[in-house]
């Protein structure tokens, strides 16, 4: 029974007969309160939650296309053609862990950095930063696609411009096959390292003062502080965006999707590109949702490997 | 207060952040620069920084090459649709979590949260093949109703809505105000704040959305704008006048709102932590 059940009981109690029917009442009408909330709510959870987790998998051990009506079951057929006769699967596999390791620590440390600069500066100046960098954060990430384009364009772009100012020769970002996955990371690290920087900022103004204070009494430097102090203290949140930055570099699709599709070659083609092509284009529902599940055991994987290594942490 | 003096470091650090910042700021003014700037002045080289002059014509150019109106009201319809149906569940059920007992409580809960961990884009080819076999491809539907249940925003108006006090809701119960009458006058308004943050994390996962409407609408009426924009990029591989001047149409309005609301947008949109 609830606390506030208490007032509408010793409320009651000036006319005791009717007090139980209308106990009863409050009770059935908070329940259909929360049946009436909690109902559709599970509806739509049921369809667009759990329904999608069930076919992912049920997809997966069948043949289901969307062009033919009938499918029959094929076991793992689909998850042995994926590592035996695909041969694009590995080289999206291979694509998407090498933007992974490009993404992840590039924009981990960059973002510590950055979060460590703009606490270390005045109120002001740091409030000016935190907008300025954070501005990508808000933009569709389409538009900064289409902006980063006409940047790395390779005859007329800015960036080839400025190298040539310099003497440096042009390059071929995005027509390059040894470039373009490395500038697609490039846009990637650019919209995500100011807000993940504000996550960071805020668990550093978080820090109890007097620690600073006690520090710089036995005599510690800045450095120290940062290294002995900040760092440790806020690793449970390094750890948080490391694991938000590697979700967010497995399932890279729109800079690519908008600016390569995959090219030149198979240079920039993902993981969910490959899915997206399977799945959609091909309307091979079956195959795409196995490498989905592929997919989501890697991610789940590496999110659940770098949370034991915070407990492990925390446990020393 | 601690009193800060300007020593060399904290210089260097200052102006080493400055430069991160430009080059934050630089493709922005960039393409704002482009966008007013002919299609022969783009492929000067060496490029000029000022245009020669300020051509308004690349913007009128735009609304002929798209209905860029059309792409902008479905985005922001959509996405505004999505936010208010989004919050009120996530409120309410948030409420309910919070303040209401009930036989599988946790194990409901518990469910939701689990699902949470689930990158959902993983799950989006099934999702599709549901779309199509609802015929809901192609309508406003797909563009709206799997964005109306924000499990995120559930879990974090519960943590709000148990720091409401009981003894308001009580009281307003004992003044007669029914369940519903109770969440809208007296819990809601309490929460306002968090709300605020939440309405800013949904409307632009809606409005940003990309792979989602990519797949699930084709008819050129129901495009929103990041969907119309990757066409254009597509049709209109070289003409960067003109997408510079799209793509500058479509940021300045959030970039307004944004200055009004920065507090909100910030605290929104670090609150979820995914951004596609």
């Amino acid at each position: 029974m609830h606390r506030y059940d208490k007032g509408r009981k010793m409320r009651q109690k000036s006319s005791p007969g009717n007090s139980l029917k209308k106990a009863l009442n409050r009770k059935n009408r908070r329940r259909l309160f929360a049946f009436s909330i909690l109902a559709p709510l599970s509806l739509w959870f049921l369809i667009f939650m759990i329904l999608p987790i069930v076919s992912v998998l049920f997809y997966s051990f069948t043949n289901a296309n969307m062009a033919y009506p009938d499918w029959k079951f094929v076991g793992f057929d689909q998850y042995i053609k994926m590592f035996t006769r695909d041969t694009l699967f590995p080289v999206a596999v291979k694509n998407t862990v090498k933007s992974a390791l490009i993404i992840m620590p590039a924009t981990v440390v960059l973002s510590v950095t950055l979060a460590l600069g703009i606490n270390a500066v005045s109120e002001g100046y740091g409030k000016v930063l935190t907008f300025v960098y954070f501005l990508p954060s808000i933009i569709s990430m389409v538009a900064v696609c289409m902006v980063w384009k006409w940047l790395y364009h390779q005859q007329y772009g800015i960036l080839n411009a400025v190298l040539k100012f310099f003497g440096f020769p042009a390059q071929k970002f995005l027509n390059s096959s040894s470039q373009a996955l490395v500038c697609l990371c490039v846009i990637q690290i650019w919209v995500l390292i100011g807000y993940y920087a504000v996550i960071l900022l805020a668990a550093i103004r978080g820090i109890d003062i007097s620690l600073y204070e006690a520090a710089k009494v036995d005599g510690a430097g800045s450095f120290q502080r940062t290294f002995r102090i900040t760092l440790p203290l806020i690793r449970q949140n390094i750890f948080f965006v490391c694991v938000m930055a590697t979700t967010q570099a497995f399932m890279i699709f729109t800079p690519v999707k908008v600016l390569t599709d995959g090219m030149p070659g198979t240079s920039t083609y993902v993981l969910m590109l490959h899915i997206m092509n399977r799945g959609i284009n091909n309307s091979d529902v079956a195959y795409a949702s196995a490498m989905s599940l592929v997919l989501m055991g890697i991610i789940l994987i590496f999110s659940l490997i770098q949370k034991l290594v915070v407990r492990e942490k925390e446990e020393a | 207060m601690k009193k800060k003096f300007l020593r060399p470091g904290k210089c260097i650090i200052g102006i080493l952040l400055f430069l991160g910042a430009v080059t934050m700021v630089f493709p922005f003014i960039w393409m704002l620069l482009s966008s007013v700037k002919g299609q022969t002045e783009l492929l000067q080289m060496p490029p000029t920084f000022w245009p020669e002059r300020i051509r308004i014509e690349n913007y009128t150019k735009v609304l002929s090459a798209i209905p860029f109106v059309k792409y902008f009201m479905n985005s922001v319809l959509t996405a505004l649709i999505n936010t208010a149906v989004g919050i009120l569940t996530s409120a309410l059920a948030g409420y309910v979590f919070a303040k209401y007992q009930f036989k599988g409580k946790e194990l409901l809960f518990w469910i939701m949260i689990s699902c949470m961990m689930i990158p959902y884009d993983t799950l989006i080819i099934p999702l599709y093949k549901i779309m199509v076999k609802m015929h809901w491809t192609n309508t406003y539907l797909v563009l709206t109703i799997p964005f109306f249940v924000n499990i995120f925003g559930m879990f974090m108006m519960r943590q709000f809505m148990e720091s409401v006090p009981n003894d308001y809701i009580e009281a307003a119960e004992i003044d007669g105000c029914g369940q519903y009458k109770t969440f809208f006058r007296v819990v809601f308004p309490i929460v306002k704040p968090a709300v605020a943050a939440l309405c800013i994390f949904i409307f632009m996962g809606s409005y940003n959305s990309f792979l989602w409407p990519l797949i699930t609408v084709n008819s050129r009426d129901l495009f929103t704008l990041p969907i119309g924009m990757a066409s254009l990029t597509t049709d209109r591989k070289s003409e960067f006048d003109l997408l510079m001047a799209a793509s500058t149409m479509a940021v300045v309005p959030v970039f307004l709102v944004f200055c009004c609301a920065q507090r909100y947008f910030v605290s929104g949109l670090t609150m979820g932590g995914v951004k596609g």
